[in-house]
């Protein structure tokens, strides 16, 4: 019989929603070991301070689940003003310089400005999210007026010029519905960027801290008892392959960051 | 318009090295955090007494132009030749790296050209590319210990080199095998088709320049990849280049090194960058009437 992959999704779902509640409410309230191997009663094995793997990575996913509900409709909401602004004023001087700045800032570093942000403004998940979405606005706006200047070259456009319609109206009524659809698409597709932009600033602890806890932390502790304590790496990084592949699978947001390479 | 682009990026350039020690500044004076650590650490200045923000800004100002970010609280050394000594390390990765997701990128476009089966698999086999690089170093490293082989000697570079060069080669197969596709589909190439020319003549004589041209193109971001996540192979495998210094810096707050390596590598990549596209517009011919 074959079984359909719909079908895993809905068990893993279920075995980690059951799971956490299960294990928030019995098992936590039991004695702990420290360091111990995966058991029935801990699943994923308990690391050094003794606190359960599964749970901890279940909060690792809470808090990814977060960031990037309030990452992504940000940047989608901020790069899309940015963008139709950029494009509305015709002020060629000031539409050159700022055209020029995004190019530019797309050219830049941007994972080690993060880095050197969050060391002067502190570490922390919500100064992390915060410099995530200073960093990846400018890309978007630069999206929205690639596209926005694209679909202003359209004959419907031109003729709607022509019968004397605004410019507000045309932008709001003709431009923007002609960008929208691929514009989430684009921002969709940047889920697996934000995650490991996230990934990496929790590596290096300048995320989310104690008690709390994520997927690059995780990793962190696990790579001291990379040998000694397998389950301290194992499990996170099956967590991490299935849910970048998962976003691979449902092609969520469809579209091509490889073009991101290129100028 | 590309001499424009250059001008603008040169600008923006000096812009960035006065801005980055505005920063601190800026941030204290909004009151969104107090890093005077960061000051104390890299300048020597204690502004927890009155020193004014100007004098801040001179001092740190002067300090980046001199490539002089004090020294490491933790070995005591120099940050520069902490800098100096572990790029060398890390080139040792970042240069094979190079060397991989360019020749073996290739290699793969030029399959994926030839057969459709190749192309296929290729396909299938995409999702490989969307999985972290982190994931292959712990991987990676636990097999080799594994199959008993000892991951500190050489071969470790061999194993980054190969990590990193996991998702360029993704990138550049794609590249090219998009790149031929275009322009054997162009106008440019039917019209030189037509004058008379092979395809093995077109190639050779106009379109070589092409691929080069777009090789170029994502070039610097390649660069940026590298150098932004090399953190993710450098710790696990134990290479004391620029990723494991800046992690072992942030655990022990060596803020000298941490700030050192940031501003250096932001200001060496976007000279990398302006290089890059001096001459991607010195080269490309369609670029000329710009």
């Amino acid at each position: 019989m074959r079984i359909q992959k719909r079908v895993i999704i809905y068990f893993l779902v279920f075995f980690w929603v059951f799971g956490y509640v299960y294990k928030s409410f019995i098992v936590n309230l039991e004695e702990t070991k420290y360091l111990s191997a995966p058991s029935l009663r801990n699943w994923f094995g308990t690391d050094l301070t003794g606190a359960d793997i599964f749970l901890r990575s279940m909060n690792a996913l809470g808090i990814e689940i977060i960031t990037i509900s309030v990452v992504l409709p940000t940047i989608y909401c901020l790069g899309l003003f940015l963008g139709m602004l950029l494009s509305y004023f015709s002020n060629d001087k000031i539409r050159e310089f700022f055209l020029n700045l995004i190019h530019y800032w797309v050219t830049l570093p941007v994972l080690l400005i993060a880095l050197f942000l969050l060391i002067l403004i502190g570490a922390g998940q919500i100064n992390a999210i915060a410099v995530m979405i200073f960093i990846l606005i400018p890309t978007q706006a630069l999206y929205v007026y690639n596209q926005l200047e694209t679909a202003k070259k359209n004959d419907f456009v031109i003729a709607k010029m022509s019968y004397g319609f605004s410019k507000s109206y045309i932008y709001i009524h003709h431009l923007f519905p002609n960008i929208v659809k691929g514009f989430t698409n684009y921002t969709l597709a940047r889920i697996p960027e934000i995650l490991m932009m996230n990934l990496a600033l929790n590596f290096l602890g300048l995320g989310i801290q104690s008690p709390n806890s994520s997927f690059g932390r995780l990793l962190f502790d696990g790579l001291s008892f990379m040998f000694s304590a397998w389950w301290m790496w194992v499990f996170t990084v099956g967590e991490i392959i299935f849910l970048f592949l998962l976003i691979n699978k449902f092609k969520i947001g469809d579209g091509d960051i490889s073009n991101e390479f290129r100028r | 318009m590309a001499t424009k682009r250059i001008i603008y990026r040169l600008i923006f350039l000096g812009l960035t090295i006065l801005i980055i020690p505005l920063l601190p500044i800026a941030i204290i004076f909004l009151g969104i955090s107090n890093p005077e650590y960061v000051i104390y650490g890299t300048l020597n200045m204690d502004v927890s007494h009155s020193v004014s923000a100007w004098k801040i800004y001179t001092t740190f100002l002067k300090h980046i132009m001199m490539c002089d970010f004090g020294t490491s609280t933790a070995s005591g050394q120099l940050v520069i030749k902490e800098i100096g000594s572990a790029l060398g390390e890390s080139a040792k990765s970042i240069i094979p790296a190079f060397c991989f997701s360019y020749g073996v990128g290739t290699f793969i476009g030029v399959f994926i050209i030839k057969s459709q089966r190749a192309e296929n698999l290729w396909k299938k086999s995409a999702f490989v590319f969307c999985v972290p690089m982190i994931v292959f170093s712990y991987v990676f490293l636990y097999l080799l210990d594994r199959m008993g082989i000892d991951f500190l000697s050489s071969i470790k570079y061999l194993f980054t080199s190969l990590i990193l060069s996991i998702y360029p080669i993704h990138i550049v197969s794609k590249s090219f095998s998009k790149t031929i596709f275009e322009t054997t589909k162009s106008d440019f190439f039917s019209f030189h088709q037509s004058c008379g020319f092979n395809k093995k003549q077109i190639w050779k004589k106009f379109c070589k320049k092409f691929i080069f041209i777009d090789y170029l193109s994502f070039f610097e971001n390649l660069v940026i990849y590298m150098f932004g996540f090399i953190f993710f192979v450098e710790t696990p495998f134990g290479i004391h280049g620029i990723g494991y210094k800046f992690v072992f810096a942030i655990q022990r707050f060596d803020y000298p090194v941490i700030i050192g390596f940031c501003i250096f590598s932001i200001i060496l990549l976007s000279i990398i960058g302006v290089l890059t596209e001096m001459i991607r517009l010195r080269l490309d011919p369609r670029t000329i009437n710009e």
